[in-house]
């Protein structure tokens, strides 16, 4: 099955008056669709997902809009099953004749399959519905689907770092979308989201300083989009020729934007099967799993909670051909490995665990020292806005490399005291997290995970670059 | 070439963007062109298109990079002749992976399968290296260049689906990169 396509919008009279906005589908509507299509399917089982989503972005470069764009998709994708042969379409046709027709297509090239070994667990091993996450829906975010409420933001920051003397660059996005899914049992769910994103950089013109802000959240309003400005412009002007210092391994000070960048790789390593071949951090010399053991500073707490106050997820997704649902799960707790995904509950049961699903996003527990705090502990030491191209080296030990960008400061004696040039690092959450220092109060980064800022001692930066 | 025309609906001429080192033009679209236009005017050279936009699902027609070749040099210099003469040196075979900053300037590549190099024989595999440089200060390194027995291909682009495109690129020698030991376990 493709993932998502887009459907650009047809193009609008500017003489026409009509709203020709296309709208999300109500959970009636979700319902109402996945039944009907459940009506043509002659399978013995399926599953009906519904998906509706909107998308409006703009971008903007050089103090000025460059692109922007609306888009809306309204699908449905479906998985039938005969015994043990299943087929699956995804289609953005929704009246009834090509529905018919798509239900028809999948259903012949199910039956002939070769009959495969079942993959799936018993339908009835579904959790009960679950609630959705009340915040993460918010119409105080459909304004941004209007082109005139992402540049009343753009307008803001351009304006202030017009004044100030730079340039500034950018990408405003919402994405308000509707998933639900139908079984042949009748287990329906339905949920929304309308996550909003906002990063700006600001640039001096000689392209010696740099600054950035970012936001993400599901609720517009509650971004002070001037307060966000206010900090680009803010780094630029004090990154602005930077000197050069030897690499090595410094106490760092990272923002919760950095942390993320760095420990939201961990959700890629959290598969038990992986882990029990010998291929992540979490197996265990000798084989089998670290479950049991110390693997970070008692400090470190990673969970992921559909209900994260700060965030969070829908409680379900539809892949390929079934629904995976998410219940709250405590990944580490206080340094110590609980618990690791395993496809089947039968699987999980050899390990004596609860079965559960990674929905890749992170909470990482945060502590109670601020930045200015961390700052002010520090001899000596690297101040971290975020970092950029960062890549996996080994999947093993989580190591990875990519560069400091956008604010990068030393720290000598409790002060930061001059912006320095970038520096290319190589380290792993499993090292800086298990020389950690002092951890702040966690809050929403981007892609969903709550991150906390981190003092580490001992992370390892080995070049410089000369990218601003 | 792979394609009749681009995204753009302009037909790819082929372009050499460097000649014996030096940048001789740039992967210009449609849209992009005029905005080189004092760079073209001091060259005396026309603003000029090269067929080289792609749209993806996500945005409008840009500049995407093409085919890529490194051109092998004249000699008929194979790989074998250009480890026979190092005394203590890597031999990266290819198939790691790169990165590099937002601006190009320092790289990082790690060698699946390299091979070290002791007088001009390669004597056994290594495991967890990977080599860190300065991008200029690398060229800057360049002591040999293969010919043509050395050109290899390899596709690119993320995720491997939509592999497109295709690097050519000949076997070369460099002097003095850094080697990262990528081995640290705590």
């Amino acid at each position: 099955m493709s993932p998502h396509s887009l459907t650009r919008r047809a193009p609008r009279s500017l003489f026409s008056s009509a709203d020709e906005s296309p709208a999300l589908f109500t959970r009636e509507q979700s319902l109402a669709l996945a039944q009907k299509v459940q009506g043509y399917i002659t399978a013995l089982d399926e599953t009906v997902a519904v998906s509706s989503s909107l998308a409006g972005t703009t971008e903007f470069a050089l103090n000025d809009v460059q692109h922007g764009e609306d888009s809306s998709h309204h699908g449905v994708r479906f998985a039938a099953q005969f015994d043990k042969r299943r087929a699956g379409m995804d289609t953005d046709r929704l009246d009834d004749e090509s529905l018919r027709a798509v239900v028809a297509k999948a259903e012949a090239l199910a039956q002939a399959l070769a009959v495969l070994a079942p993959v799936e667990e018993p339908e009835d091993s579904l959790r009960p519905v679950p609630s959705v996450n009340p915040v993460l829906w918010s119409d105080n975010s459909l304004a941004l689907l209007a082109p005139e409420g992402r540049l009343t933001a753009i307008d803001t920051s351009v304006s202030a770092a017009r004044k100030a003397g730079l340039v500034g660059a950018g990408s405003i996005a919402s994405y308000p979308s509707t998933s639900a899914v139908l079984t042949k049992a009748g287990h329906f769910e339905y949920g929304r989201t309308s996550t909003c994103q906002y990063a700006l950089t600001a640039r001096t013109t000689d392209g010696t300083g740099s600054g950035w802000a970012a936001w993400e959240g599901e609720d517009w309003s509650k971004l002070n989009v001037n307060a966000l400005t206010e900090r680009a412009i803010n780094l630029a002007q004090r990154s602005k020729n930077s000197v050069a210092i030897e690499p090595g391994r410094y106490t760092v000070v990272m923002t919760p934007d950095a942390v993320g960048e760095l420990v939201q790789m961990i959700a890629r390593v959290l598969s038990g099967r992986e882990a029990d071949r010998g291929l992540t951090p979490f197996s265990k010399p000798g084989g089998g799993n670290k479950i049991g053991m110390k693997v970070l500073d008692d400090r470190v707490s990673l969970s992921a909670d559909p209900m994260d106050p700060d965030g969070g997820f829908l409680p379900f997704q539809f892949v390929a051909g079934q629904i995976v649902q998410f219940v709250p799960v405590t990944w580490i707790d206080h340094g110590v490995l609980k618990v690791l995904s395993y496809p089947t509950r039968a699987m999980a049961a050899v390990h004596d665990l609860d079965q559960v699903n990674n929905p890749s996003v992170l909470r990482m527990s945060g502590g109670p020292t601020s930045i200015d705090d961390m700052i002010a502990s520090t001899t000596r030491g690297i101040y971290i806005t975020r970092f950029s191209d960062v890549s996996l080296v080994s999947r093993k030990t989580l190591y990875m490399t990519g560069v400091t960008r956008d604010g990068t400061f030393l720290i000598e004696h409790g002060k930061i005291t001059k912006p320095i040039k970038n520096l290319r690092f190589e380290d792993s959450p499993f090292f800086f997290l298990n020389n950690l220092e002092a951890l702040g109060p966690a809050r929403r980064v981007q892609r969903g995970n709550v991150m906390p800022p981190v003092m580490a001692r001992d992370f390892a930066f080995t070049s410089l670059t000369d990218a601003v | 070439m792979t394609a009749g025309w681009d995204d753009e609906g302009v037909k790819p001429d082929g372009l050499s963007l460097v000649e014996r080192g030096v940048l001789v033009d740039y992967l210009a679209t449609r849209e992009t062109a005029p905005l080189l236009g004092p760079w073209y005017g001091t060259r005396r050279m026309p603003e000029h298109a090269h067929g080289v936009a792609a749209t993806s699902r996500w945005s409008e027609p840009m500049e995407a990079t093409p085919n890529i070749t490194v051109e092998p040099g004249t000699a008929a210099v194979t790989v074998e002749d250009l480890i026979k003469d190092v005394k203590h040196g890597i031999y990266f075979p290819g198939g790691g992976g790169a990165s590099a900053d937002f601006a190009l300037l320092n790289a990082y590549g790690t060698g699946v399968g390299a091979q070290e190099i002791r007088n001009g024989k390669l004597v056994g595999h290594l495991k967890d290296v990977a080599i860190q440089f300065q991008t200029q200060a690398f060229w800057k390194g360049l002591l040999a260049i293969g010919g043509a027995s050395s050109v290899e291909s390899f596709p690119e682009g993320f995720p491997a689906l939509f592999q497109c495109r295709t690097v050519r690129s000949v076997a070369a020698r460099f002097r003095e990169v850094n080697v990262v030991n990528t081995g640290r376990t705590q």
